[in-house]
C-alpha cells in the first residue's frame, strides 16, 4: 500500500494495515474485504495526519510533554489541541477528503450522514486498550467533515489519552491517528452478538441483544434489550426474554433537536425487535466474523428495511475478576460492614463525591475495600495479611484465634483511648434521645437543597460530614450511626447476663429481647406499603387500575380516576416521608420514589393479592416475647433476694433496651443520612439539566459517567460534549460488565485459600451462614434478584435475596424468612427481619444461585444454617 | 500511690468534662422541642455542674489541680476537633483526587 496516500477505501485495507488505517480502520477493511456487509466508507490514513502535524509545528510541546509534570499536560494538551483546531487542512488534503465523500454520497444518496470514528495507530498494542479516549461523532454531513477530522485527530492531545500513554510507556511520538469516514446506517433494530456467553463462557450457545433504533443506547446499558440464546449447533432458541425498551437512539437527529434519546412508543416497547428470520440473519452473520477471524467475537451490527449491516467485530473481551485492581499496589479486602450498600460497583461521578472515605479504606473500580496494611497495624494481634482478610471478609466462627501481640498493645490502646476522647461528647449526647431528635436533618436538608451556593460536593460534606459547634446532634446522622456500634459490648453483656442466671432460656433469648422496637423507620416503610395496600383495596377502580397496568402507566390512570384521590393522597403522604428511597440507595445514580413513585406502586400492588393477616408474624413475636419475659421473671425469681429487688431481671431489661435503641438509632440514622444523599442527587440532577439545556450533555444519566473534575470542566466551557462523549460511553460499557460479576474479596493478596474459604461453605443441601433473626421456618423458595422488577412472593414462600436494602422491606411483609447471600446481624435484611419477627440468615454464600425458585427449604435462624428439604425443580427467577 | 491519685482525678475531671460539654450541647439539641424536652436539658446542666463544683470543693491543693486540668485538658481537645477535622477532610480529599488523577 502506498504510505503517502491520504485516503483509503474500506474495500483496499486489510489487517496487516493498521499502521496507515489504525486499528479500528484495518479491522473494518478487514470485514468489508471477507465480504461481510460493512456501510461503506473510507479512511483518512495516518500519513495525512502525519503531514498535518508536520505545518503545525508542535514540537516543542511534544518534547516539554515528555516530562512535563501532572499539572503542566492539561495546559499543553489544550495549546497543542487549539492549534489543531485553528490551522487549516492542505488543499490536497482537503480535496481528497471532499471527494471521497463526495463519492460515497453519489453511491448512497445525498442525505446520508457519516460518523467519523477515531482510529489510533497505538489501539492494538496488545494491553493498551485508550478506552473513551479517542474521539468518535456521529450524524456528521458535509459542512462538519472537515472539523470533525480535526477534532479526532485533536482527541489523540486530550490529557486523559496523554497521561494513559505516559503510564502505560507509550511514546507520544510514536502514536498516530487516522480516521474513519463512513455511513450511518438508519438502523430500525439494532444490537451485539457474542459468539459465545461471555458470562458462562460457554461456545456452545450465542448471546444475541437487540433492541430498537441506534445501537449506542444498548451498547451503553441505557435500555433493557430482548436477549436470545441461541444453540450453536441447531440455532434453536434456547431463551428468550423480551425487554421493555424503553428508551431509543433515533435513527436521525431533527433540525433544532439536542437530545439524542428518546423515548419508545408505548406499543413498540415489549414488542419483539427481531422476527424468527432476522434472528438467523443475524446469527449466520455472526458466526461467519467468527470464522473469519477464528476466535469468539463481540459483533456490533445493525439492521435496516431488513438487511445486515455489520458495524464492529473485535474479540470477546471479558474483564475477568482477576483483572480487577491488577493496577493497585497494596493489599486491600472487601470492606464488609458495608458491602451490602455497595454491591454493585458505584458510577464515577458518586466514587468522586465519596472522596471522603475513612482512613485506610478506598474505592477500587467502585468498590470500598479496606487496606490490610493499616488494619494489620492497628490491630494487636500478629497475623498474616490472608489471616486477616479472611477474617474481615467471612467472619468465620471457625477461625483459629489470633494471638494477641505485647508490642503491638500499646499502640492500639493508645488508638482506642483516642478515638473514645474524640467520639466521648456525641456518645454522651446520643445516649437516649427522643424519637424526633433527628428531625432537625430533614430541615437541614431543606435548606442546604434550597441554598444555590452548595453544590454537590459541598451539599454531601455538609450533610454527612460537617462538624459544627452549634450543630444539633439530630444533624450528624451519618457520625451518630457511627457511635451506634455500641450496641455490640451490650449484646455481649445481655447473652452473659442470660447465661448466668438463666441458663436455661431459649436459645435466641437475648435477640428476642432486643427486637420489637417501636419508630423503626425501615420497618415503618413496610407499614406504609401495606396501608397503601390496604387504601388500594378498598376501591375497586383503585385495585383494577393498579393490576391492570404497568406501574409505570398506573400513575397517570390513577391521577386521571376520581375514586383514587384518597389513595393518591396516601402515597402523597407516605412519598413525603420516604420519598427519597431507592434501590441501591448510595448509588446516587439510582432513582428516588420521589422522582419516579412507580417502584412504589409495583410494591403496592404486589401486595393487593395477599388476603392472609400480615401483622399475624409481628404479634406472634410480641407475644413470645411477652412469654420470654415472663419465663424469665419466674426463673430469676427462684434466685436469692431476687423476688425481694428484681435486681437481676431489671439488668437483664436494662441490657435489652440498650441493644434495642442502638440498633433502632443506626437503622434510623441510616434513614436520614440516605436522605442527605438525594439531596445531594437533586443538585446533581439540576446541574445535568443546565448541561442538557446548553447541549453540554446529550442524554440524561450521562453525568454519572463523569468524573467530578471533568463536570467541572464541562460546566466552565473547558471541555465539551464531544470530548466527554465517547469516555462516557466506554464508562457505562465497562460499568455494566462490572455489574455483572461479583467483586474479588481481596486484592493483592493470593486468592487461594482466601477465596475458597471466603463466608460460610455451603455442603450439599446444607448452606451455613449467620443468623440475623432467630426463629425456624420451612417453605417454598423464591429466588428474587431485583425488588424493582415485577416480582411475586407468595405469603409465606421464603425470600431469597442477594442482598437487602429498604427498597426490599415490602417483600418482608409477606415472607415467611428470609436468607440474604450478603449482609451480617446489622444488616438492612436483619433489622427488619426482628422486627417482623421472621426467622432470617444472612451471609449465605451462592444461595441465589444454589438455591431455586420453588425448592422447599428450612431456614434455621436458630443455628444461622439453611437446608434444601426438597428439590422443586423450578427456574431461577 | 498519689501520682495513681492524681491520675484518676484528672480522668474523673475529663469525664465530668465529657458530660459538662454534652449537657450543654442539649440546649441546641432540643431547641427544637424547647416545651418538651428542656426539664431534660436544664436538669443534665444543673446536676453535672453541681457535681463538678461539688467534687472540686471536696477535693483541693494539687488534687484541685489535677481536676482542674482534667477538666480544661478535655475541653481544650474537644475545641481543637473541630479545625483537626476540617484539615483531616482536606487531606482525605487530596488524597483521593491524586489517586484518582493516577
Amino acid at each position: 500500500m502506498p504510505v503517502n496516500t491520504n485516503v483509503l477505501w474500506l474495500g483496499e485495507v486489510r489487517a496487516g494495515d493498521a499502521a496507515l488505517a489504525g486499528g479500528k480502520g484495518a479491522n473494518l477493511g478487514e470485514l468489508a474485504g471477507a465480504g461481510l456487509p460493512v456501510p461503506p466508507g473510507f479512511v483518512v490514513s495516518s500519513a495525512a495526519y502525519a503531514r498535518f502535524v508536520k505545518t503545525i509545528d508542535v514540537e516543542s510541546e511534544l518534547r516539554q510533554l515528555r516530562d512535563a509534570p501532572q499539572a503542566e499536560i492539561g495546559h499543553l494538551c489544550s495549546s497543542i489541541r487549539e492549534r489543531i483546531g485553528r490551522a487549516e487542512l492542505t488543499h490536497e488534503l482537503a480535496e481528497a477528503i471532499l471527494a471521497a465523500h463526495g463519492k460515497l454520497l453519489d453511491e448512497r444518496g445525498p442525505s446520508v450522514l457519516c460518523a467519523v470514528r477515531s482510529s489510533a495507530t497505538a489501539e492494538d498494542l496488545g494491553a493498551a486498550s485508550f478506552a473513551g479516549q479517542h474521539g468518535t461523532y456521529y450524524y456528521v454531513d458535509s459542512a462538519q467533515l472537515l472539523s470533525m477530522i480535526k477534532r479526532c485527530w485533536a482527541s489523540l492531545w486530550s490529557p486523559e489519552a496523554v497521561s494513559y500513554r505516559r503510564t502505560h510507556g507509550i511514546e507520544h511520538a510514536s502514536v498516530s491517528m487516522a480516521v474513519v469516514v463512513q455511513e450511518m446506517i438508519a438502523s430500525e433494530v439494532s444490537g451485539v452478538t457474542f459468539t459465545a456467553n461471555p458470562v458462562t463462557g460457554s461456545r456452545d450457545e450465542l448471546v444475541i441483544e437487540s433492541s430498537w433504533g441506534m445501537g449506542a443506547a444498548l451498547v451503553d446499558g441505557r435500555v433493557t434489550p430482548d436477549r436470545y440464546i441461541v444453540e450453536r449447533d441447531s440455532l434453536k432458541i434456547r431463551e428468550q426474554r423480551i425487554g421493555e425498551k424503553r428508551f431509543m437512539v433515533a435513527p436521525r437527529m431533527e433540525a433544532g433537536r439536542e437530545a439524542r434519546l428518546e423515548e419508545v412508543p408505548h406499543a413498540m416497547r415489549l414488542r419483539e425487535t427481531l422476527s424468527t428470520e432476522h434472528l438467523r440473519t443475524v446469527v449466520e452473520w455472526s458466526l461467519r466474523c467468527e470464522t473469519h477471524f477464528k476466535k469468539p467475537q463481540d459483533v456490533e451490527w445493525a439492521m435496516k428495511s431488513g438487511r445486515f449491516y455489520l458495524l464492529q467485530s473485535r474479540p470477546i473481551t471479558v474483564i475477568g475478576r482477576e483483572d480487577i485492581g491488577r493496577d493497585v499496589k497494596g493489599q486491600y479486602v472487601l470492606f464488609k460492614p458495608l458491602f451490602e450498600n455497595f454491591t454493585d460497583p458505584l458510577t464515577p461521578l458518586a466514587e468522586d463525591l465519596f472522596a471522603f472515605t475513612p482512613p485506610g479504606t478506598r474505592f477500587i473500580h467502585g468498590w470500598l475495600y479496606s487496606d490490610v496494611a493499616v488494619l494489620r497495624a492497628i490491630l494487636p494481634f500478629d497475623v498474616s495479611d490472608e489471616e486477616l482478610a479472611e477474617h474481615a471478609y467471612s467472619n468465620s466462627k471457625d477461625a483459629a484465634p489470633w494471638r494477641l501481640s505485647l508490642a503491638k498493645l500499646p499502640l492500639a490502646m493508645l488508638c482506642c483511648a483516642f478515638v473514645y476522647l474524640v467520639f466521648a461528647v456525641l456518645l454522651a449526647r446520643t445516649r437516649a434521645l427522643p424519637e424526633a431528635a433527628l428531625a432537625t436533618y430533614r430541615e437541614l436538608c431543606r435548606r442546604v437543597d434550597a441554598d444555590p451556593a452548595f453544590g454537590p460536593e459541598e451539599t454531601l460534606r455538609r450533610l454527612w460530614l460537617s462538624l459544627r459547634l452549634f450543630d444539633p446532634v439530630g444533624n450528624l446522622a451519618v457520625l451518630m450511626n457511627i457511635t451506634c456500634i455500641r450496641f455490640l459490648p451490650w449484646m455481649s453483656v445481655l447473652g452473659g447476663l442470660l447465661r448466668r442466671w438463666a441458663p436455661a432460656a431459649r436459645a435466641d433469648a437475648d435477640v428476642l429481647l432486643a427486637s420489637g422496637s417501636e419508630g423503626v423507620l425501615s420497618a415503618d416503610m413496610g407499614r406504609g406499603i401495606r396501608a397503601l395496600a390496604h387504601e388500594a383495596k378498598r376501591r375497586k377502580r383503585v385495585r383494577e387500575i393498579l393490576a391492570g397496568h404497568a406501574p409505570e402507566r398506573a400513575l397517570a390512570e390513577l391521577k386521571r380516576e376520581p375514586e383514587a384521590r384518597d389513595f393518591l393522597e396516601e402515597l402523597e403522604r407516605f412519598l413525603a416521608i420516604n420519598g427519597h428511597r431507592a434501590l441501591k440507595e448510595f448509588e446516587l445514580r439510582s432513582v428516588r420514589w420521589e422522582e419516579d413513585p412507580s417502584p412504589v406502586l409495583g410494591m403496592v400492588r404486589n401486595h393487593l393479592p395477599i388476603e392472609s393477616d400480615s401483622t399475624a408474624q409481628e404479634r406472634k413475636t410480641a407475644d413470645a416475647r411477652a412469654e420470654l419475659t415472663r419465663d424469665l421473671r419466674r426463673t430469676l425469681e427462684k434466685l436469692p433476694l431476687e423476688s425481694a429487688f428484681g435486681l437481676r431481671f431489671r439488668l437483664i431489661r436494662f441490657a435489652a433496651e440498650r441493644v434495642k435503641y442502638f440498633l433502632k438509632l443506626r437503622e434510623n440514622t441510616r434513614f436520614y443520612h440516605i436522605m442527605g444523599l438525594g439531596t445531594v442527587r437533586k443538585k446533581v440532577l439540576r446541574i445535568e439539566a443546565d448541561l442538557l439545556r446548553l447541549g453540554k450533555l446529550k442524554c440524561k444519566d450521562d453525568i454519572f459517567f463523569l468524573r467530578s473534575r471533568e463536570l467541572a470542566d464541562l460546566r466552565a466551557g473547558r471541555l465539551g460534549w464531544f470530548e466527554v462523549e465517547d469516555r462516557i460511553r466506554e464508562r457505562r460499557i465497562r460499568h455494566i460488565r462490572l455489574c455483572k460479576m461479583a467483586p474479588p474479596k481481596t486484592i493483592g493478596i493470593p486468592l487461594g485459600r482466601t477465596e475458597a474459604s471466603s463466608g460460610p461453605v455451603a455442603q450439599g443441601s446444607l448452606f451455613a451462614g449467620q443468623s440475623a433473626s432467630p426463629g425456624r421456618y420451612e417453605g417454598r423458595a423464591r429466588v428474587i434478584l431485583d425488588p424493582s422488577i415485577d416480582v411475586e412472593l407468595e405469603p409465606g414462600e421464603v425470600l431469597v435475596a442477594p442482598y437487602t436494602d429498604p427498597a426490599w422491606t415490602p417483600l418482608f411483609l409477606t415472607a415467611g424468612a428470609a436468607v440474604v447471600e450478603i449482609g451480617s446481624y446489622l444488616s438492612h435484611a436483619g433489622t427488619v427481619a426482628r422486627e417482623f419477627g421472621m426467622p432470617c440468615v444472612v451471609d449465605v454464600a451462592q444461595a441465589t444461585e444454589r438455591i431455586r425458585t420453588g425448592d422447599r427449604i428450612l431456614v434455621d435462624g436458630d443455628s444461622g444454617n439453611v437446608q434444601i428439604v426438597a428439590r422443586g425443580g423450578g427456574a431461577h427467577a | 500511690m498519689t501520682w495513681a491519685l492524681h491520675g484518676t482525678i484528672f480522668a474523673l475531671g475529663i469525664c465530668l468534662s465529657i458530660r459538662i460539654i454534652a449537657a450543654l450541647h442539649g440546649i441546641i439539641d432540643f431547641w427544637h422541642a424547647i416545651g418538651t424536652e428542656y426539664p431534660r436539658v436544664i436538669r443534665g446542666i444543673l446536676g453535672w455542674g453541681i457535681m463538678t463544683l461539688a467534687i472540686g470543693w471536696l477535693v483541693e491543693g494539687s488534687y484541685w489541680t489535677a481536676l482542674v486540668s482534667g477538666l480544661s485538658a478535655y475541653f481544650l481537645f474537644y475545641l481543637s476537633l473541630y479545625p483537626l477535622w476540617l484539615l483531616l477532610l482536606r487531606v482525605m480529599k487530596k488524597r483521593s483526587k491524586n489517586r484518582s488523577r493516577s
